[in-house]
């Protein structure tokens, strides 16, 4: 092993505390001490959890030295993005609306996690409410590959902690992008889910249709383990064998518009890598994708002016501005493009369900663009370019990952997005892994 | 048909906010023109849509749904 011990994977954590040479306690007062020693660069955490997290770092280590053994996540610190509940600890929603909450129970998935030994090491700062804006009293999540530019949204504060080696892996939550845009700005793995696998109790809805929560974490095998965790199903990706694997190169009606010469070569890269080993490479189209944005806006912008419609009365001025204009916008949304924005997505998912007879997965770039200097408004144009490839799948619930593909001339990292079938999230990852085969692997300069 | 998004000022923006639920001044209605009017631009490119499905009410109905 040639990295530093905070850039293991959790099966390398797990299996040096299983040997003796690693200890639980060590290691998260690791992980604390290299999150006070650099999160005022980053301003990754809004919360951190010290004492919480070494009592339970020294339980998951009396438990490991008394046999018993919970699974690979015992004794790995982990981070919460802020607006899902830990019990105990304050949920801001980066928020001054109704914020902050102090909850007295875990969110499942926090509980599911807990179950499996994790650490809670803290809450991660994203956008505020996750709706595309930062609240300036809680600030932008910068990157760490350049701290001059954003880790990106909502779930920025999960990426960068998960990139700069705070923790081993974090949870987000993603309605239109918000997993996989971080990921790839943040060079993480990123993954959403199929739509309903992990449990969404305790987490605060922006867009309860749309919504998923998902792991971030340096490899496709450690978001693995923490979706198992998360969801209750089995999920150990390994890479999958490319030779008669079938892949559809996703064609995105005026992509041209946004897409990076870098981010180009590198899915073209990869696209090459697939095809000299074996599998079989192939455009595909689905009919009507560029307007999968608008019927995103059309679902989400309505359903979240209702989740915060108490709050937008009661404490306007709690929201920063821009969150507070898209909420009030969604109010002007009619009810007949909400319901055309449905019927569109049942019409999508026919589409996707038609195009998985032919291909075994989809492969697009994550996003368009290396990480920008500050995230783009979600309702203007580059706020449409950068949910580009991201947002039809949470029209249409797919399993969907981002995976590192290499650095830009910049030495900036970009994302590759995995597409599955539905329930297959699993397999999703294994092609994620296979693909993470064929590029070098890289730490941001911290 | 007639695109709300082409025709919207900020007099008609407070009536569609007020049908929502909102009620808003006439000052906060101009603020809000240009989100508003970018969110109803692309309601109208929806609408050009010619859509055979009869509902839809989400990705539930997906074959491998796993929802719990």
């Amino acid at each position: 092993m040639t990295e530093p011990a905070h850039f293991h994977s959790i099966a390398e954590v797990a299996a040096r505390y299983r040997a003796g040479s690693l200890s639980p306690v060590a290691v998260t007062r690791q992980a604390l001490d290299r999150i006070a020693a650099l999160d005022s660069v980053l301003n990754s955490f809004i919360t951190v959890c010290a004492d919480e997290a070494v009592a339970q770092a020294a339980a998951a280590e009396r438990e490991l030295a008394a046999g018993h053994d919970r699974g690979p996540l015992q004794g790995v610190p982990v981070a919460i993005k802020d607006l899902i509940d830990v019990a105990g600890v304050p949920t801001t929603n980066a928020s001054r609306a109704d914020s902050p909450r102090r909850p007295t129970a875990d969110a499942a998935l926090v509980r599911r996690l807990k179950e499996a030994g994790a650490v809670i090491l803290g809450k991660t700062n994203l956008l505020e409410y996750a709706y595309g804006a930062v609240h300036p009293d809680f600030g932008q999540t910068n990157n760490p590959w350049d701290p001059k530019r954003t880790s990106g949204g909502s779930s920025g504060g999960s990426a960068a902690a998960v990139a700069a080696g705070f923790c081993f892996g974090a949870v987000g939550t993603d309605t239109g992008g918000s997993i996989r845009i971080p990921a790839a700005y943040c060079g993480a793995v990123g993954l959403k889910p199929t739509y309903g696998l992990v449990d969404l109790d305790g987490v605060q809805a922006l867009s309860w249709s749309l919504d998923h929560a998902g792991p971030l974490a340096r490899s496709c095998g450690d978001a693995g383990l923490l979706l198992e965790a998360m969801s209750g199903r089995r999920c150990r990706p390994a890479p999958l064998p490319l030779a008669g694997l079938r892949v559809g190169v996703m064609a995105h009606p005026g992509a041209e518009r946004y897409l990076q010469p870098d981010v180009v070569a590198a899915t073209t890269e990869v696209r090459e890598q697939l095809r000299a080993r074996g599998a079989a490479v192939r455009e595909v189209a689905v009919p009507d994708l560029e307007l999968a944005a608008d019927a995103l806006m059309a679902i989400l912008c309505p359903e979240a002016s209702v989740v915060h419609q108490r709050r937008i009365a009661e404490q306007p001025d709690g929201f920063g501005e821009t969150t507070r204009l898209q909420i009030e916008a969604g109010f002007a949304v009619p009810a007949t493009a909400y319901v055309r924005a449905q019927q569109f997505r049942r019409e999508l998912v026919a589409r996707f369900r038609g195009l998985f007879a032919e291909v075994d997965a989809l492969l697009s770039p994550a996003v368009p663009w290396v990480a920008p200097a500050a995230d783009p408004a979600l309702n203007d144009e580059a706020g449409a370019g950068e949910m580009l490839y991201s947002a039809v799948h949470n029209l249409v619930g797919l399993p969907a990952a981002s995976v590192p593909c290499g650095l830009s001339s910049e030495r900036l990292p970009m994302g590759l997005q995995v597409v599955g079938p539905w329930g297959d999230d699993e397999r999703v990852l294994s092609i994620g892994a296979a693909i993470e085969a064929l590029t070098a692997r890289a730490y941001p300069p911290l | 048909m007639r695109h709300v998004g082409a025709e919207l000022d900020a007099p008609l923006l407070r009536q569609l906010l007020q049908v929502g639920g909102l009620v808003v001044s006439a000052e906060r209605a101009l603020t809000l023109l240009p989100v508003a009017s970018a969110l109803l631009a692309g309601c109208d490119r929806l609408a050009t849509l010619d859509l055979a499905s009869e509902g839809g009410c989400g990705p539930a109905a997906g074959p491998g749904d796993v929802r719990r």
